[in-house]
């Protein structure tokens, strides 16, 4: 162990051009060529990041595009929402009025079915009682019955209004003027004269008679002078009754 | 063999030693692969380049932690001491290369470089005036102090590095002599390891001398650098 000057001031001379050296061959192109490569790094670091941004840009933009275009699909089907109501409620409120109309037509259609049937009910019921009172009269149809009526068409005549008599007057105080009287049963002569004698004693006017039958009449008898027909029978008066139910 | 003190040949009056001959050895190796692996540099790298890449970043990394803001100007003379006593420690693994750094003249050389780089990266940033007064600071009392501090950790500095190597040569040659053939493997392998580790000890207490010298005087006073 031992120092030698010699020794120590050309290692010191030696490591001083070494590390001159070192500086200049390897030291300095190593780290160009990694600053290069951290610089192109660092580029192509800024261009992802540029284009990361670019992305998400762009996808925020998509983003807002796609809720843009969700809000107006909302805004869309709620407005076809809207208009599917307001037909629905137009529809149903054209369905209500037809309805109505419907059923108008219906409650009057059966108001004049109804009132058909008691028509039809009611002539019916007229009919019946008309046969039926027309048996029951046939079978009750008798002289005596011819008679009774005779005497109420005598009755009647006596209480006729004066126009009505006046009318009938002057038809009797025509020359030639007859009175037809027509019976359901033959009158027997003393009827017959008891009939005449009355008869021109309400009308003093009637001069000539003729007497006839008709069975048809049922009962009872038919009076006829000129144009007027006075009528005491019961085939007229079960007409009457049959017009009289009919309103006619 | 063990002392590369001896005089190989004389340049004039100069006497070139073994231990100059092999710095110059190691020198010529270091720049033709320097040479050789810069030749071809480019920016898409192949397995050498990464190696050498990842040997410099490492470096670079390990310097620019201790010393952030000064670490461009002080990488290449770190650098350069990690890599050459690593070279020249490992040289003595070839038979016959006595490793420089097991002569004291080289070590003590070593060490007188990166005393006077703490110097003059100091007196570089804050300027002579300032550089000196901190040695009077806070207290002229300390100026001792600071001198023999600064005497005894360069000397320590080329001693323990010296020693390391010394004694790990002569424990090589006694364990062959002793034990053949036997032991050489985990011999050259403790010996490996042993140089790197010097290697990186001295590089690191290098570096930590100058980053301490400067981040102190940063501290102290303002930088010449700004003022300028």
């Amino acid at each position: 162990m031992e120092l030698d000057l010699t020794t120590f001031l050309m290692e010191i001379a030696n490591f001083l051009i070494l590390v001159w050296i070192m500086n200049r061959l390897l030291y300095k192109p190593v780290r160009t060529i990694i600053a290069k490569r951290q610089t192109a790094m660092a580029f192509i670091r800024s261009e992802a990041e540029r284009v990361h941004a670019e992305a998400a840009e762009l996808g925020q933009t998509y983003q807002g595009r796609l809720a843009s275009w969700d809000a107006e699909k909302a805004e869309l089907r709620r407005q076809l929402l809207a208009e599917i109501t307001d037909e629905r409620q137009r529809l149903m409120e054209g369905l209500d009025l037809e309805l109505t109309d419907m059923r108008d037509k219906a409650r009057v259609t059966e108001e004049r079915q109804a009132e058909e049937r008691v028509r039809l009910c009611e002539e019916r019921a007229i009919a019946k009682a008309g046969q039926f009172a027309a048996r029951l009269l046939t079978r009750l149809a008798t002289p005596e019955l011819g008679k009774q009526l005779a005497e109420m068409l005598l009755e009647d005549l006596t209480g006729l209004p004066d126009e009505q008599r006046r009318a009938i007057i002057q038809s009797l105080s025509r020359e030639g003027a007859m009175v037809r009287v027509v019976s359901a049963h033959p009158l027997a002569e003393v009827v017959s004269e008891e009939f005449e004698q009355r008869f021109r004693e309400i009308f003093p006017e009637a001069r000539l008679f003729s007497f006839s039958v008709n069975e048809d009449l049922l009962a009872g008898i038919r009076v006829n002078t000129g144009p007027w027909n006075l009528s005491a029978n019961l085939k007229e008066e079960l007409a009457f009754f049959r017009g009289g139910i009919n309103g006619e | 063999m063990l002392d590369g003190t001896h005089a190989l040949f004389y340049l004039g009056p100069l006497a070139v030693s073994t231990t100059v001959v092999t710095t110059w050895g190691i020198m010529v190796i270091l720049i033709l692969l320097s040479w050789v692996f810069t030749c071809r540099l480019c920016i898409d790298p192949g397995p050498l380049q990464i190696a050498v890449e990842g040997v410099i970043e490492a470096i670079q990394v390990a310097v620019s932690e201790v010393l952030p803001q000064r670490g461009d100007t002080v990488f290449p003379f770190v650098a350069t001491v990690w890599i050459f006593i690593g070279v020249a420690n490992l040289s003595s693994l070839v038979p016959g290369i006595h490793s420089p750094t097991g002569d004291i003249s080289a070590t003590m050389a070593l060490a007188l470089l990166v005393f006077s780089s703490v110097h003059w990266f100091g007196i570089k940033i804050v300027g002579l005036r300032h550089y000196l007064k901190h040695y009077i600071s806070p207290s002229p009392i300390l100026l001792p102090f600071h001198i023999i501090g600064e005497v005894t950790r360069t000397l320590a500095l080329a001693v323990r590095l010296f020693g390391n190597m010394m004694s790990l040569e002569m424990a090589a040659l006694l364990v062959l002599l002793v034990a053949g053939l036997f032991a050489p493997i985990p011999l050259l392998m403790l010996h490996i390891v042993e140089a790197l580790v010097q290697a990186y000890i001295f590089g690191m207490l290098a570096l930590i001398y100058i980053a301490g010298a400067i981040q102190t005087l940063e501290a102290r006073h303002p930088l010449k650098e700004e003022e300028s």
